[in-house]
């Protein structure tokens, strides 16, 4: 087994990870996609995982900082090579950041993402988890079936490296046709979502995943110290 | 350490612990109403309070019109833009084909005038900071609705606008608060601005009353209930 973890127990526990499995995680908008991630990532690392972090709705600098109020310092983990960023966020700005080793000028020229996220491999000796937060960001702009063809083509090189994957997808921004077609070459699908009740709820669903079945709703919680599951 | 700004909603600023982080793309979503003027004189206004400049991007009506109407709830906008620290951009007046009033010194059309929208806002900002010294910017646009039926509700040139706008407050340290009408676009439109958007508010009218709730906020844990807004004594302020 890979050193991936989801860090929330009844995931682990259910969703058996053999390494190179991909994941899907479909969500309403804020309702903790990224904290989900992040949690994710965070376990990978202190388990002497090594992760590449595709970010397209933040920088790397706001990931960072996110990591940080979770007691993970993702600089430290950059010096020790076990965590890089690819950056597919700044060039909006049209200020390119120099600090920044891996950022893609234009994220609708997918080879430009898939070029630095062998580069990032390379360099780092291979990885354990790669996370693309968010594939809504690739989609808007270089399209739903170039992304699809993008996404096909890394799953199939981390099915074969034993990379597990994580793709983010904002629910409700995308018609629910092309909802389904990613869901449908993803391995594991996991779905997120509010219901109002008093103040809005917070619930999670394993859609699908290999020798499992799909769950109930599970309500959980986001805090300072992590995602907690709130049993009914 | 987050560098934390003031939102002129002094109740909100708690829930969102000591204010918005900076820099912060904050997306408003509402119905028609005046507490909308308010709550966007009050961002600016506590802008200015805290040494900042301001820039305030009218879809819908005149400068003029806007001035006014904040003068009814005591928000003197007038007052700081003679003092250099507000400038308006019109974005309403070329559109429908009125002539620019005296006091307007920049202007744009739509949807020709998309292209220049951000130049416009750069420029306006160094003029601002030249004469004021002021450390950054707020800027309100109200309303992105008009922006998105500018592109005719095109997904990706209004995702593509929202994230550049995002993008560019990231390089200023700036905050921007740009106001979404309910009701005037598909709900999937609403629904791709939120990941272009560090902070979503939603505002609703119940009984002619209105309530404010964070939908998203960015770097901060805060509650998604739905609080009471009310304009009382000059201030706005959530129970």
């Amino acid at each position: 087994m890979g050193k991936f973890k989801f860090g929330v127990l009844e995931f682990d526990k259910e969703i058996p990870i053999f390494g190179g499995e991909s994941i899907l995680i479909v969500g309403d908008p804020g309702v903790g996609k990224t904290f989900f991630c992040l949690i994710i990532t965070k376990e990978t690392l202190m388990n002497n995982g090594k992760v590449i972090w595709i970010t397209t709705d933040m920088s790397p600098k706001d990931v960072r900082e996110s990591m940080e109020r979770l007691e993970c310092k993702a600089l430290d983990y950059e010096k020790e090579d076990k965590l890089r960023f690819i950056d597919c966020f700044s060039s909006r700005s049209g200020e390119e950041p120099i600090e920044e080793k891996y950022y893609v000028k234009d994220p609708s020229a997918l080879h430009e993402v898939a070029i630095s996220i062998n580069n990032a491999l390379n360099e780092i000796k291979e990885a354990d988890l790669i996370v693309c937060d968010s594939l809504s960001g690739l989609i808007f702009d270089a399209g739903a079936s170039s992304t699809l063809r993008f996404m096909r083509e890394q799953i199939a090189r981390f099915r074969i490296k034993n990379i597990a994957n994580i793709w983010v997808l904002e629910g409700g921004a995308h018609e629910e046709k092309t909802i389904n077609t990613y869901r449908a070459i993803c391995m594991i699908n996991l779905d997120m979502w509010f219901e109002a009740f008093n103040g809005l709820e917070r619930y999670i669903r394993i859609r699908k995943a290999p020798k499992a079945f799909p769950s109930k709703k599970i309500k959980f919680e986001i805090t300072e110290r992590g995602m907690i599951i709130k049993n009914d | 350490m987050i560098e934390r700004a003031k939102s002129g909603i002094e109740s909100l600023d708690e829930l969102l612990i000591e204010g918005l982080p900076k820099p912060s793309s904050i997306m408003l979503i509402t119905p028609r109403t005046r507490l909308i003027n308010v709550i966007c004189a009050k961002f600016l206004i506590k802008g200015f309070d805290l040494g900042e400049g301001g820039i305030y991007i009218t879809t819908q009506e005149t400068p003029k019109e806007i001035k006014e109407e904040a003068q009814e709830f005591n928000l003197n906008l007038a007052d700081y833009e003679r003092k250099g620290l507000l400038s308006f951009i019109d974005c309403y007046s070329l559109t429908h084909g009125l002539k620019l009033k005296d006091d307007v010194k920049y202007a744009l059309k739509f949807p020709e005038g998309l292209n220049d929208f951000f130049k416009l806002i750069s420029h306006t900002s160094r003029k601002i900071e030249s004469k004021t010294k002021v450390k950054s910017i707020r800027l309100v646009l109200n309303s992105f609705s008009d922006i998105i039926n500018a592109f005719k509700q095109d997904k990706k040139r209004t995702f593509s606008f929202a994230r550049e706008l995002q993008a560019r407050l990231r390089t200023t340290s700036s905050l921007s608060l740009s106001i979404i009408y309910k009701g005037l676009h598909e709900s999937i439109l609403e629904s791709m601005i939120y990941p272009a958007s560090d902070i979503v508010l939603e505002l609703k009218r119940k009984s002619n009353e209105a309530f404010l709730r964070i939908r998203k906020c960015h770097k901060t844990l805060c509650k998604n209930d739905w609080f009471k807004l009310k304009f009382d004594l000059g201030n706005l302020i959530l129970i």
